[in-house]
């Protein structure tokens, strides 16, 4: 029911209105596509739901449920920022709802009925656009818009002046994550061996979008195989359902700097059970002939035992 | 030569205190985490994840984990109790609403048995908004007298970078005054 609804909405001549003040991110099609039946999906059925309410995006999933709209994810650290005496934000995909939150968002109509209020006195030459890359812009508008509320039809419909205080321009804390996955190193066998002379048992590092996490030192048994006991835990952010994780296995030399022994991957899917063993089959680095052909011969070559959990948040 | 002695010294000596930075959605942690690392305000979107970085203050070197706070991400923070030496839990003076919801998460992860009795710093945090309350009626509500862990409460501001200093400060004090945790392989 509610797709149907959704098809039928989608006019051209309403699209057409739609796509005009931002440039989309994706495909709105894609965006019907992703739509549940979860109460929180229903909400961005809502008419004007299907772009954030403050900067134009397509396909946001947060709100500012006391205002009854939703914003993308970059609108709702703005909102954050404002003080939860004026804007309450909670994310439609990583929080749970209760009955009385989705009332208050489902009050009011969607963006555009919201928008209709609180963008009564917008100048219709407001360029919406550029708050998609200028976040001192954007600040500004937020705060304008419910803090100062200066675009009712009471108000006077200038731009409130920025706080003065020195905002950085750093970026760290900007990077958008869909979720985070637990690699449990438990075993490796066949392992090559380092050719330092001080090496103690090796290590792995697991790296994946530009984050790298190492494990601790592995335990030799009496046949030669490693193990981690406790298994050698690691976290890595996730940027898309479908990355992989790099893993490197490390000799740990005391004296001299670590080398890489062997490489391999995890290949990581948004299908995949939430906690599964996994074999990760290694490559030996080494460039000694022999070394190569003693992996080549093995059946199995150097591998790693590991517990994936992958949990998917947006 | 010296290089050498002093690698073997730093394994030796150097002990990593373990952090973690929790709280409600929405409460300042990664503004303070890159408040304490950068000493710059920076612009945060809500963390679908987690930060870590290594932190130095007076002798101690940290390694700080802020792990978002959203309703999903809260019910992964507890693959991230094993070894925490102090947990930092920052909350909203001014969310009214929500601190009884702040003091039932906190007392839950302190109950969970990977939390091996750390010490707990409070930052009652945005104490630059006009309707916060003040620290004491944070810490009667989160029944902080009802700990058995250390506990210390600080006002602060993230946004004016009030407090923090202070906060750190007891921290590690007290870090220092504990005996060195056997950790697990991993890190």
């Amino acid at each position: 029911m509610g797709q149907y609804c959704c098809t039928i909405r989608w006019t051209p001549r309403r699209a057409l209105h739609q796509v005009s003040h931002a440039a989309p991110t994706i495909a709105p099609s894609a965006y019907r596509l992703n739509m549940g039946k979860s109460p929180t999906d229903k909400l961005k059925l809502m008419p004007g739901n299907d772009r954030c309410a403050d900067c134009g995006r397509l396909g946001p999933d947060w709100s500012a449920k006391n205002h009854g709209v939703i914003v993308c994810i970059r609108c709702a650290g703005v909102h954050r920022k404002l003080g939860t005496h004026v804007s309450t934000v909670l994310s439609l995909v990583a929080d749970d709802w209760d009955e009385e939150s989705l009332n208050m968002v489902r009050a009011k109509k969607g963006n555009r009925a919201v928008n209709s209020v609180l963008e009564a006195k917008l100048p219709l030459t407001f360029a919406r656009a550029a708050l998609l890359t200028d976040a001192a812009a954007l600040e500004r508008f937020i705060r304008s818009k419910y803090e100062s509320g200066v675009f009712r039809k009471e108000g006077d419909g200038q731009l409130v002046s920025t706080q003065p205080a020195a905002v950085s321009s750093s970026k760290v804390a900007m990077v958008e994550y869909v979720g985070i996955v637990f690699v449990e190193l438990l075993a490796g066998y066949d392992l090559p061996p380092s050719k330092a002379c001080f090496a103690g048992a090796p290590y792995v590092v697991f790296s994946t979008s530009g984050q790298t996490a190492k494990t601790g030192i592995a335990h030799v048994n009496a046949r030669g195989d490693h193990a981690w006991k406790p298994p050698g835990k690691v976290s890595l952010n996730c940027k898309t359902t479908g990355s992989i994780i790099a893993v490197q296995l490390y000799s740990n030399d005391i004296f001299g700097t670590p080398q890489v022994l062997a490489v391999g991957g995890i290949q990581l899917s948004k299908g995949m059970p939430e906690r599964m063993k996994q074999s990760v089959q290694l490559v030996s680095t080494s460039t000694s002939p022999d070394q190569k052909q003693l992996g080549a011969s093995k059946a199995g070559g150097p591998t790693l035992e590991v517990l994936v959990s992958l949990h998917i948040i947006t | 030569m010296g290089l050498i002695m002093s690698r073997f010294y730093d394994k030796l000596f150097t002990r990593e205190t373990r952090v973690l930075l929790l709280g409600l959605d929405g409460a300042g942690k990664t503004t303070i985490l890159y408040k304490l690392k950068l000493d710059e305000l920076v612009t945060t979107i809500p963390t679908v994840g987690f930060n870590v970085e290594t932190l130095e203050y007076r002798n101690l070197r940290m390694s700080v984990w802020d792990v978002g706070g959203q309703d999903k991400i809260r019910a992964l923070w507890r693959h991230y109790y094993h070894g925490t030496d102090a947990l930092i839990f920052i909350v909203d003076a001014n969310d009214h609403d929500r601190l009884k919801e702040a003091r039932d998460e906190l007392h839950k992860m302190l109950a969970d048995e990977d939390m091996t009795n750390p010490v707990v710093l409070v930052f009652a945090n945005k104490m630059d908004l006009p309707g916060a309350r003040s620290a004491s009626v944070v810490s009667d509500t989160l029944a902080l007298n009802s700990l058995k862990e250390t506990w210390y409460i600080q006002p602060s501001s993230a946004a004016r970078g009030d407090g923090l200093a202070q906060g750190l400060d007891w921290l590690s004090v007290q870090i220092k005054l504990r005996p060195v945790k056997k950790h697990g392989a991993g890190s």
